[in-house]
């Protein structure tokens, strides 16, 4: 069938040449990098094997606990994304005159850089004079109003409240074109064989909009396991090492100069993410005939 | 199947691939060149220097933001004017400067003249590699002994300090002191003493900021000179794997107080989620009575608040441990010319010029935050803070851990001290978390001699 392609693999060269040199290179060498001691005193570099390993795993839980955080907020956030992606999709989804206007209100954070929304909701936060509390001692919920950003129980919660918002917009839109790819007949037929809103849900949207499932949750797990910028700028990983992530101990790690401890977290991150990546990738890709 | 293989692989490299993206360093993107859109005007200006004897050369200065002032600019643009040669300064934000630099100069690309901290702040950015011999510099003789150490590494004078010794201190608003009759406390009792008529009053006591994790080192910082005199010696052996602070009885008595004041609200009921920019505005309001700061800050007070008279504004030492001693830094900040810099002459001649008399005198009256000169011939305007520091500093003064102890690492001390005031971890844990940090960068530099 594909015989008769217009464009031979060749076309593919300059492509993979470049993908190969800027990407896959520096990742090969950042593999050999983790495996020494590369550190900001001393231009020498020594192998030491798999002795950075060791400490990310030892080191009195801090980077274990650094990996906890991560997998936390990767999942937490994905499963929120997708889930107010979805049903932001939902509603926007019928004929209503604001219709454009609110995809496009909704869209919006994801336009924003995350550093400004870091900034932002640090006041919107805060515990005296953020808006969030203000709001809630306006209505008489006093009881609700938390030390958002500092509460050791509450901090990781706020910042994947934060990432949500920021990101509902993009699932949304990837959820919208996957429903508006569903022909209205089946919507008719199931209406037609007395279904209600749950079944047409269960039977009909979700079936049809796995695809848009599957790249939502790939999208949202590797932002999740990836985050940096958003943790950075909302709490730098605090307070104490709360919220702290890998990619935030990479920062502090390479800050501090021990670059080849701090290549091997990357190493770490890179290894998650792929399982994860893939067995999800795996296990929520619909079978192929 | 084959198929399958095949997204398996895209799906494999794509993650590395976000990874890579995620752990670039941008050596490139994170500086703020102030020349660059000049470029054109400068080529123009450039053929004009050539044809009257002066040289078409741009050096490049690369520094922490908050170290450039007005007056650097205008010295620089002087000298361009003198000399041709143009100086671009390339700033980056105070807490990834470093990181910045470091990546510069690794990858080649570091720029002709380089800020860093003075003394063991030095050795982070390798000196054997990057840093020039300036030890035959004509201006070496007139630096003071503070500031010639402050640059010297492996016996030669490898950077210029035109800054300031300075140091951390509590300063308090004698207005506020005045009116419910506090006097300096001498002691950790009288401290405590006069936090609590202050809170009593409705003043909180200290500004501390709880946000920046930085901030939360400087407490222990200035215990320094206190310990080393309780007991000789702790100091040498800090530079060693072997030096531990949580064999330091003065540190952990000093930590257990910082969560004793926590604990009892005298850094206020949210602090936090305070950040140190706002404390400039909380001590002009007088919502707060003292905060744990550099003694120039008063300068940088008075120049916000001009009617405030933060002029006469007095410091004393920490007082944790009944704590007499003033530590301060060894020097501030001292610029250093790269040592692979092609214009390694053009550069000499930058410092020659700036530290000529004249213009090291405006320099220094136009740099708020520098409260004593580096240059023998230059005087500066101390301010009442920094006097009264001194004067209340009966036990005397010294240098402190981030000047005189390697991996003494701001953040990772900030961070295990937030963990402190939240319950994370016991003052005993704080400190031994602070030798685990330095544990793990012993470990990783030793294997390298």
């Amino acid at each position: 069938m594909y015989r008769k392609r217009i464009y031979s693999k060749g076309f593919l060269i300059p492509a993979l040449i470049l993908y190969t040199a800027l990407f896959v290179i520096p990742c090969l060498i950042s593999f050999g990098f983790s495996l020494t001691n590369w550190n900001s005193m001393s231009a020498n570099i020594k192998f030491t094997g798999l002795n950075n390993f060791k400490k990310i795993f030892s080191l009195q839980g801090d980077y274990v606990a650094a990996i906890g955080h991560t997998l936390l907020f990767g999942v937490c956030t994905t499963l929120m994304k997708s889930l107010f992606g979805l049903i932001l999709a939902l509603l926007l989804d019928n004929n209503f005159r604001s219709r454009e206007l609110l995809r496009g209100i909704y869209f919006l954070p994801f336009a924003i850089s995350p550093l400004i929304i870091g900034i932002i909701f640090t006041s919107v936060l805060h515990p005296q004079w953020g808006v969030l509390n203000e709001i809630l001692r306006a209505v008489g919920l006093d009881f609700l109003a938390q030390n958002w950003l500092v509460d050791k129980s509450i901090a990781m919660f706020s910042v994947i409240g934060v990432e949500t918002w920021r990101e509902v917009g993009l699932n949304m839109v990837i959820f919208l074109a996957g429903l508006q790819m569903i022909d209205r007949t089946y919507y008719e037929a199931a209406e037609i064989d007395g279904a209600g809103f749950i079944s047409k849900l269960r039977y009909v949207i979700l079936p049809l909009l796995s695809s848009s499932i599957v790249v939502n949750t790939i999208l949202n797990l590797i932002h999740g396991l990836r985050a940096f910028d958003i943790i950075f700028s909302l709490t730098g990983g605090g307070p104490g090492n709360t919220t702290e992530v890998i990619s935030t101990a990479v920062f502090r790690t390479y800050s501090a100069g021990a670059y080849g401890l701090s290549t091997a977290l990357n190493v770490v991150v890179f290894i998650i993410t792929a399982i994860i990546a893939i067995s999800t990738l795996k296990i929520i890709t619909p079978k192929e005939e | 199947m084959k198929n399958r293989l095949w997204k398996k692989w895209m799906a494999l490299l794509l993650a590395a691939a976000m990874t890579a993206g995620a752990a670039g360093c941008g050596s490139k993107s994170g500086g703020v060149s102030e020349n660059k859109k000049n470029e054109a005007d400068a080529k123009t200006e450039g053929a004009e220097a050539e044809e009257s004897g002066k040289k078409d050369v741009t050096i490049t200065v690369a520094a922490s933001q908050s170290w450039i002032a007005d007056i650097d600019r205008v010295l620089a643009k002087e000298f361009t004017e003198k000399t041709g040669i143009k100086v671009d300064f390339q700033l980056n934000p105070d807490d990834q400067y470093t990181s910045i630099v470091k990546a510069k100069l690794a990858s080649g690309e570091g720029p002709d003249i380089f800020y860093c901290n003075g003394g063991n702040g030095m050795d982070e950015y390798m000196p054997e590699m990057y840093f020039s011999d300036l030890s035959d510099q004509p201006w070496v003789g007139r630096l003071k002994d503070w500031a010639k150490d402050a640059a010297t590494y492996d016996g030669k004078i490898v950077g210029l300090d035109m800054w300031s010794v300075d140091g951390w201190g509590m300063l308090y608003n004698p207005d506020i002191f005045a009116k419910y009759n506090l006097t300096v406390p001498k002691t950790f009792e009288e401290f405590k003493q006069v936090c609590a008529v202050l809170q009593e009053n409705g003043v909180r006591p200290i500004y501390m900021d709880g946000v920046d994790a930085w901030r939360q080192c400087l407490w222990l910082l200035e215990m320094t000179t206190l310990i080393e005199a309780n007991h000789p010696g702790t100091l040498d052996k800090l530079n060693t794997p072997e030096g531990k602070f949580a064999e330091i009885p003065e540190a952990l008595q000093a930590t257990e107080q910082i969560k004793e004041l926590v604990d009892l609200g005298y850094f206020g009921e949210n602090f936090m989620s305070d950040p140190w920019d706002s404390a400039f505005d909380v001590m002009a309001n007088g919502e707060a009575a003292m905060v744990l700061t550099y003694t120039s800050f008063t300068l940088e007070l008075q120049e916000k608040y001009p009617d405030l008279g933060a002029e006469t504004w007095e410091m004393f030492p920490v007082p944790l441990c009944d704590n007499l001693y003033f530590s301060h830094n060894n020097g501030g900040e001292v610029k250093v010319i790269n040592k692979d810099s092609k214009y390694a002459e053009e550069c000499k001649e930058f410092f020659n010029f700036m530290t000529e008399k004249e213009n090291a005198q405006r320099y220094y009256d136009g740099k708020k935050n520098l409260v004593v000169s580096a240059l023998v011939d230059v005087t500066v305007e101390t301010p009442r803070s920094w006097t009264s520091m001194i004067e209340n500093a009966t036990a005397g003064t010294g240098m402190d851990f981030a000047s005189l102890t390697p991996f003494y690492n701001a953040d990772n001390v900030g961070k295990a001290f937030q963990d402190l005031y939240m319950g994370g971890r016991t003052p005993m844990e704080v400190l031994q978390k602070i030798d685990e940090d330095r544990a793990l960068m012993f470990e990783t530099t030793a294997d390298n001699e």
